[in-house]
């Protein structure tokens, strides 16, 4: 190689490696206010503005709206909600302040958590969560909820997919901390997905999104007559959220022209007319939204570069075929005795380049189908189960010489072997039925305890050394790659 | 998603070990402890001088994105250089059409064969197996990722009676290596062979740096072990500060 493309392959060894490097290391958004991802499932409290900003929840006064805060921390050490705490309920039992809210927790599952205030702003949560919803309508957790104010309780709204759309369930609590589970509360009609759902005294709202991404709002009892000046100002913003909140207000959720949430008061609740808060800004939205983030692009820019590679590759292609022929063209001419074998070569591949061009030019021709079928499926796919068919043969010798008991490690090796083999068919309990007392119990026990111990082998004794090799070979991986990165690989 | 800041720390710490060792080898002489399977890679190369019959070296099935290929690359320059001055012929088979190039460049010097045999991994594996029969090689090293043909070639070079050193990460691998070669190399020892066989300050300090980073993880082991017996039911401490 020529001391240039030596360079050139250095360099572009170092550059791609250290873009890797960073796309790791360096954070893909830097800086950005607390609410910089927008504002959505929120609540209001007299004129505190709870809502989800991101992964968290953060409040502020509709008075001094350019002081916000967290509500509380995301810990490592509570695994409820370890990824998230989203959609805040807040409510005031008492002199006590408490938030219900969807907690993300470390499996990925989302449970319903609780956080306890003595005023509002200093917020501690529980360490666990108070709710799991039933695993056979929402395995992973539902989507979005709400909590509010019924009679004597408080209602859960939880929303979950059902048959490729979402549907709403419910649950009641006397406190907050024991649910119960109340089923479907809203299946509506079919391909029609239920995204929120509030209620006041007199009237039921909820938004619906239908398969084809438009949403509509369902007003129970039923609002055409009513005139309402917000109606026009909801469809042209494509409100996705609507909830009846205190102090006779309506809080409304929707995407603003940047594609961040935002939020809207207004005033009033339905049936009554509602008109936005004083003071809310041009399109609707409560407050300004924080500074956005410096987006720092290199995790865009590896993927391009992913794709850099992929262009090199196929130019690559081309060349090999190139390259492939003139080596066969010239052993054909030159070398007499191997010319039989180039000659194979070089009728094949182009058989085959003919066939699969000329399969996608004449798509409905039956003759170059035909021939695609004569060389893949009844010649390259029978060579290749052929030769993966040789295997079980070879599985076969290799065994019988690693089980042969000459040591006392092969001993071992061989009763495990038995035993995983024996319980991971029915012999075991064939076996169990003519050696056991031939009884039906003993049989079942046997292929029980057999069961469970081929278990406790390969996950707790063979999971244990795979991974103790793949610690190695990955701390290994990356001492190559730096050696690599870094061209210090020495010249033997 | 963007990566945890603990895993970023992690990560950090290991390279740090591993750079810092690096340059303290430049210093010191370092001890590397011995491993049976490359030891034994000088005899495989005396047999086949002996016996007159070629050396056949295959890098694995990994293309120049897998670290295990670089790993079987860097053990080749020392087989090259071996067959160089010993006048043996080497034989390198490829599957990955991108490692031609560098493997040929590798075995330049000791004029030795690069056979770029086939993509599919079945029709490689037949040609290693034709290889083995026809050119009557006396030793076979494989060193790299390798898949379902592994079994396949080792098994059919020890019916031919070729010796057989082979070196994986691949841990379902390891057990037909293990049936059927002389010499296995188990995991991390792949990455160390080439250090191994240059003795240069650099790669040897390479590998005590990746004796610290693993000692780093096994503490990590230890702890999050303890840690979940304690806080058994809830999250525990190492778990949660670890991430995803």
């Amino acid at each position: 190689m020529k001391r240039y493309q030596k360079t050139l392959v250095w360099a572009f060894t170092f550059g791609f490696g250290l873009i890797w490097i960073l796309a790791f290391f360096v954070p893909s958004e830097i800086g950005g206010d607390l609410d910089r991802a927008g504002m959505y499932g929120g609540d209001l409290v007299g004129k505190r503005l709870y809502y989800t900003t991101g992964n968290t929840m953060a409040m502020m006064d509709l008075d001094r709206t350019s002081l916000r805060r967290q509500m509380f921390s995301l810990s490592p050490f509570r695994k409820d909600d370890y990824y998230g705490a989203k959609f805040p309920s807040i409510f005031r039992i008492d002199d006590k302040w408490k938030c219900v809210y969807l907690g993300i927790g470390k499996d990925d599952k989302r449970r319903i958590c609780l956080a306890e205030s003595d005023d509002g702003i200093k917020w501690t949560p529980k360490s666990k969560a108070v709710y799991e919803l039933p695993s056979e309508t929402c395995p992973g957790g539902p989507n979005w909820i709400r909590v509010e104010s019924s009679g004597n309780g408080y209602s859960l709204y939880y929303s979950a997919p059902f048959e490729g759309r979402t549907i709403l369930y419910s649950a009641f609590s006397d406190d907050l901390i024991n649910w119960s589970e109340r089923g479907v509360i809203s299946k509506n009609e079919e391909n029609v997905s239920v995204l929120t759902l509030t209620q006041n005294s007199k009237s039921i709202a909820s938004v619906d999104r239908a398969q084809d991404g438009t949403t509509s709002f369902t007003f129970f009892p039923n609002g055409s007559g009513i005139q309402n000046t917000l109606f026009d100002w909801m469809t042209r913003a494509k409100v996705s959220d609507i909830r009846f909140v205190s102090g006779n207000h309506t809080l409304f959720g929707y995407i603003g022209v940047d594609n961040r949430p935002r939020l809207a008061v207004a005033e009033g609740q339905f049936p009554q007319k509602m008109s936005l808060l004083a003071g809310s800004l041009a399109d609707g939205s409560v407050a300004e939204l924080g500074k956005p983030a410096f987006k720092t692009g290199l995790n865009d820019f590896s993927g391009r570069a992913a794709v850099f590679v992929q262009i090199v590759m196929n130019f690559g292609l081309g060349m090999g075929l190139i390259s492939l022929l003139v080596l066969h063209i010239r052993r054909i001419r030159k070398e007499p005795i191997n010319r039989g074998y180039s000659a194979v070569v070089i009728v094949s591949v182009m058989a085959m380049l003919v066939v699969q061009v000329m399969r996608q030019v004449i798509p409905d021709s039956p003759i170059w189908q035909e021939a695609h079928e004569l060389l893949f499926f009844n010649m390259q796919f029978p060579l290749g189960a052929t030769m993966f068919g040789l295997l079980a043969a070879f599985l076969i010798s290799a065994a019988y010489r690693a089980f042969r008991i000459r040591t006392f490690d092969a001993a071992v090796l061989t009763a495990v072997a038995t035993l995983v083999l024996l319980t991971q068919v029915p012999t075991a309990q064939f076996l169990a039925s003519i050696f056991g007392n031939g009884g039906s119990e003993t049989a079942a026990s046997i292929d029980a305890a057999g069961s469970e111990a081929r278990t406790w082998l390969l996950t707790v004794v063979n999971d244990a050394v795979q991974r103790s090799v793949a610690i190695g070979a990955f701390v290994g991986a990356i001492a190559m790659a730096l050696r690599i990165w870094l061209s210090i690989e020495p010249k033997n | 998603m963007d990566v945890p800041w603990s895993m970023r720390i992690l990560a950090l710490l290991i390279i740090t070990l591993i750079l810092g060792m690096m340059r303290s080898a430049k210093r010191r002489e370092m001890f590397i402890r011995r491993i049976p399977g490359i030891d034994a890679m000088e005899d495989a190369m005396g047999r086949a001088t002996e016996m007159g019959k070629p050396v056949l070296f295959v890098p694995g099935i990994g293309g120049l994105d897998v670290m295990q290929t670089f790993a079987g690359l860097s053990v080749l320059k020392w087989v090259a250089k071996q067959c160089d001055e010993l006048a043996v012929r080497v034989i390198v088979p490829i599957l990955n059409a991108t490692v031609v190039a560098p493997a040929s460049e590798i075995v330049a010097d000791s004029g030795g064969e690069v056979r770029f045999v086939s993509q599919d991994e079945g029709a490689f594996a037949a040609g290693v197996i034709g290889t083995l029969s026809r050119e009557e090689v006396a030793t076979a090293f494989y060193f790299g990722g390798f898949g379902f043909e592994s079994l396949l070639m080792a098994e059919s070079g020890r019916r031919l009676g070729v010796l057989q050193i082979a070196a994986t990460a691949d841990y379902v691998q390891i057990p037909f290596f293990l049936c059927a070669c002389d010499y296995t190399l188990i995991g991390e020892e792949l990455y160390a062979a080439g250090a191994y066989l240059s003795r240069d300050a650099v790669e040897v300090g390479t590998i005590r740096g990746q004796d610290f980073a693993k000692l780093v993880l096994l503490f990590l082991l230890i702890a999050g072990s303890i840690a979940g017996v304690i806080w058994s039911g809830s999250l525990n401490p190492v778990e949660g500060l670890l991430g995803r």
